[in-house]
């Protein structure tokens, strides 16, 4: 009897422990038409325009439908807008669609597109995003017939690949006349997209309901099969590993994971649908503020990227999963360098000659997760291990973030994370040349590179394909010849779907707009 | 303890009736009170010491320097510190806790909305706990006592003292990967379509390090009670075991376990921010952990010391029934 507890026990035990080592098996699937998900953290805003954080962005896309959308290949097509034309580089116009609704029956018009967009460009609406998509200078909006025209006081060639954000989605009059309700999701006619807010329960969950009758679907080039889901359903956890043993056991049908290891979990699920994406480039970046230990030193930050491993890099932070970075962008985007020899290369032995007794070197790391984490110990090791007399200082994102955004605060490395939502080099680009943040810019480093800054004004100016590619390579060759930035990794992250639900993705970028259920 | 029940039916004699009750009251209120003022004053104060710039995060890393500034003035983090304060108390006496910039709603919404699931994570865990650790220690302290089955007491105390070492965090983990991942009997995390179920691994991560705990307690406490004389005499009359246990034994163990179940209801709430995570159950717990993330000023604030003022009435709670129990502590000898 005695042993008989024993044995009992002990396969409890043993059960216990061989758990996580066993063959993970898929809980049922359910066909109810209803996506169930799990988001990082809350929806900080339902305005498209003062949104932040990726996971608002996706529920900005289910909500809201912008005036182009972007498709495969780095294209664009017609979102609320038909047909648009470049009239030259401060001037655009967009052909409005005569069938939109908005989610109270008023017909999306041109009027409908331009008061959005003005209030998007409106200072007063203190849109984090209105310089990314018009550009610094000052915004004219105008609604004629079917046309809407935007006039800018400077050059933005870009501002067709920001409009189509889900930032720079179009609200509805009825949302545009109650901002805090809009912000609050609890203005009903607000929505021009497919879906509406059902049910608000900030911290706790949230219920989009499909618009009945919506059908002002983007024409992509690979037009969209299957049913869109009917309801999605979305839920708050920030640990990945919880969703994704929802994911297994058929609680939830969309997850997001960062964490190589928890995709890994997936590997041995054929059944399951799997989406991986670059989601931001990681790269180091020096502050050359006066006085700073890589100012005017461009020998010096040559020496940090000679340390520098990528592949080692890529094995820390994503067990060599990303993908590795020619450039401060990925390669789907435009006009992204491709130019593999602009790149010092590794040379532990020459990084060793040129870093040899550098003092009072500040590296700041971000804890956003373990990846970041990893990252940053690697690049304190091999500045280490080049004779660099380093120390690290580790903070959460948000202290990272508002640490290096200071402009004057202590710190001489950081690699960071660049979310570049708009899917242009440029909106990369300004992160590391040309005003710097303190004067009222985007560029943490505060270097100052005139060659680099004229090519980028350049490529902003030009409303051929080509030439501003060219543009942009060159501010990219200039940036890299300086050493400004040493390029990295991609930043992965992969979405999981359940068997019969999928979703399009187009150069790495997920829009929950195409999530299908039954699609061929 | 061993001494109150020495006589069948006998009362301890009150000491000096209303007065003892009123002094403790008086002592217990002031104790709450002091401590709800102690703790606005603290998390006031020390919140904005977390390091980071709210106005940043809630502005988003592509915000300009103005635009860091305007959002700064929008959430009143440009006024003096004092005249926020002030702000701050005198809406608090009017319910309100503030406005959360990340989940732009007022915090008293968020905390209602999280915290019935606090709540009730944590009082069934308790309710679990109560149900089995007090029958499993006296049932373990009555077949061990006097040095009887000197294996099983060992058993006992090693499986019990290696379980409780267990964080519940870790705790979470085995029972997730045990009874959701390979089972496939209860599900991972909550979900809205079944509460019920979802409940169920979050109550044991809390509650089984919890249950050996209180249980080793309660053995010893039992095998002690079980020695004393009024007990020898209990079962001298031949009263059977079941009742000589329920009505002489267990009251003398109550105390003790109350003390206890007290402490660790207060620590289950700390508990619950790991076990929340784990289990992605949307209590107040995660919603410190999303806040600290974030740099919520406001609902930090907020949920901090809505859980202070818990903890506070819980251990209050705790030392009136206490007090009901057992008269002595009234008297202030055990006053905490």
């Amino acid at each position: 009897m005695r042993y008989r507890k024993l044995a009992t026990l002990t396969a409890v035990v043993c059960l216990t422990a061989t758990a996580g080592c066993s063959t993970e098996e898929l809980g049922p699937a359910r066909t109810d038409g209803t996506v169930r998900t799990v988001l990082p953290s809350d929806t900080s805003s339902f305005d498209p325009a003062l949104t932040q954080g990726q996971q608002s962005f996706q529920v900005a896309n289910l909500l809201y439908d912008t005036v182009l959308r972007r498709d495969a290949n780095a294209s664009l097509v017609g979102g609320l807008a038909t047909d648009w034309e470049a009239v030259s580089a401060t001037e655009y116009t967009f052909t409005i669609r005569d069938d939109a609704t908005c989610s109270d029956d008023t017909p999306i018009t041109a009027e409908v597109v331009g008061d959005s967009l003005r209030r998007l460009a409106d200072p007063a609406t203190n849109s984090t995003w209105r310089n990314l998509v018009f550009g610094p200078g000052d915004v004219e909006v105008t609604a004629e017939g079917a046309t809407v025209r935007v006039t800018l006081s400077e050059p933005f060639t870009t501002l067709p690949q920001g409009l189509a954000i889900a930032q720079a989605g179009i609200v509805c009059p009825a949302g545009v006349k109650d901002p805090k309700g809009l912000a609050a999701g609890t203005v009903d006619g607000a929505y021009s997209g497919p879906y509406v807010v059902k049910e608000a329960r900030q911290g706790l969950s949230y219920t989009f309901a499909f618009r009945e009758g919506y059908d002002s679907w983007p024409d992509y080039a690979t037009p969209l099969t299957g049913e869109p889901p009917s309801t999605i359903e979305l839920s708050i956890s920030t640990d990945q590993s919880t969703v994704a043993n929802q994911i297994l056991a058929g609680d939830v049908e969309l997850g997001q994971f960062a964490d190589p290891d928890v995709v890994a979990r997936f590997d041995a699920q054929p059944d399951l649908n799997q989406y991986p994406i670059t989601q931001a480039s990681t790269y180091v970046v020096f502050n050359q503020r006066p006085g700073r230990a890589f100012a005017d030193k461009p020998e010096l930050r040559k020496g940090v990227a000679q340390a520098i491993d990528q592949e080692a890099f890529n094995a820390v932070f994503s067990k060599g999963t990303s993908e590795v970075l020619n450039s401060i962008a990925p390669a789907s985007f435009p006009c992204v360098s491709d130019d593999r020899s602009l790149l010092p290369g590794h040379d532990p032995e020459a990084a060793k000659k040129a870093l040899q007794g550098t003092g009072g070197v500040k590296i700041l790391g971000n804890t956003a997760n373990r990846q970041y984490s990893g990252g940053a110990d690697y690049i304190y090791q091999v500045l280490t291990d080049a004779g660099v007399e380093a120390e690290i200082q580790k903070l959460d994102n948000a202290t990272f973030w508002s640490t290096i955004a200071e402009g004057g605060s202590d710190w001489d490395i950081v690699f960071l994370g660049d979310l570049n939502s708009v899917g242009s080099i440029s909106a990369s680009l300004d992160r590391v040349m040309g005003a710097s943040v303190e004067d009222g810019g985007r560029n943490y480093s505060a270097s100052v590179n005139p060659e680099g800054e004229a090519a980028f004004a350049e490529g902003l100016a030009a409303t051929d394909e080509d030439a501003r590619c060219a543009a942009f390579e060159r501010a990219q060759r200039s940036l890299l010849e300086r050493t400004d930035v040493v390029p990295l990794v991609g930043g992965p992250l992969t979405y999981v779907t359940s068997a019969d639900l999928t979703m399009s993705v187009y150069d790495d970028y997920a829009d929950w707009a195409t999530l299908r259920f039954g699609a061929s | 303890m061993t001494d109150v029940h020495l006589t069948v039916g006998a009362r301890p004699r009150r000491q000096r009736g209303g007065s003892s009750w009123t002094s403790f009251a008086l002592r217990r209120a002031g104790g709450l009170a002091g401590t709800v003022v102690t703790a606005v004053v603290v998390t006031f104060f020390i919140v904005p010491l977390i390091p980071g710039d709210p106005a940043v995060s809630a502005a988003g890393p592509d915000a300009t320097r103005a635009q860091i500034e305007q959002v700064r003035a929008q959430l009143g983090l440009d006024r003096p510190i004092l005249e926020r304060f002030v702000d701050y108390v005198g809406g608090l006496f009017q319910g309100d806790l503030g406005h959360s910039f990340s989940l732009n709603a007022p915090v008293a919404d968020a905390v209602f909305r999280w915290l019935p699931f606090t709540a009730g994570l944590s009082f069934l865990a308790l309710l679990v706990v109560l149900l089995v650790a007090v029958p499993l220690g006296m049932t373990v302290g009555a077949l061990t006592r006097g040095g009887r089955r000197p294996r099983l007491d060992s058993a006992f105390g090693y499986v019990t003292a290696f379980v409780a070492a267990i964080p519940p965090y870790v705790m979470a983990t085995l029972l997730v990967l045990l009874f959701a991942v390979t089972l496939g009997v209860l599900p991972p995390a909550y979900t809205k379509s079944s509460p019920g179920l979802s409940v169920v691994l979050p109550a044991l991560a809390l509650s089984i390090p919890s249950i050996c705990l209180i249980s080793r307690v309660v053995r010893r406490e039992t095998a002690v009670v079980l020695e004393q004389d009024y007990l020898r005499t209990a079962r001298g009359w031949r009263l059977g075991a079941m009742r000589t246990a329920l009505r002489y034994a267990l009251p003398n163990l109550l105390t003790s376990t109350l003390t206890l179940s007290g402490i660790i209801l207060v620590g289950m709430l700390g508990g619950a921010i790991s076990v929340e995570t784990v289990f992605g159950w949307p209590g107040l717990g995660l919603g410190v952990v999303n806040a600290v993330t974030t740099k919520d000023y406001p609902l930090v604030q907020g949920l901090v010391l809505v859980l202070a003022v818990l903890s506070a009435l819980m251990t209050m709670a705790v030392d009136i029934v206490l007090g009901i129990v057992d008269p002595r502590v009234r008297g202030g000898n055990n006053s905490g």
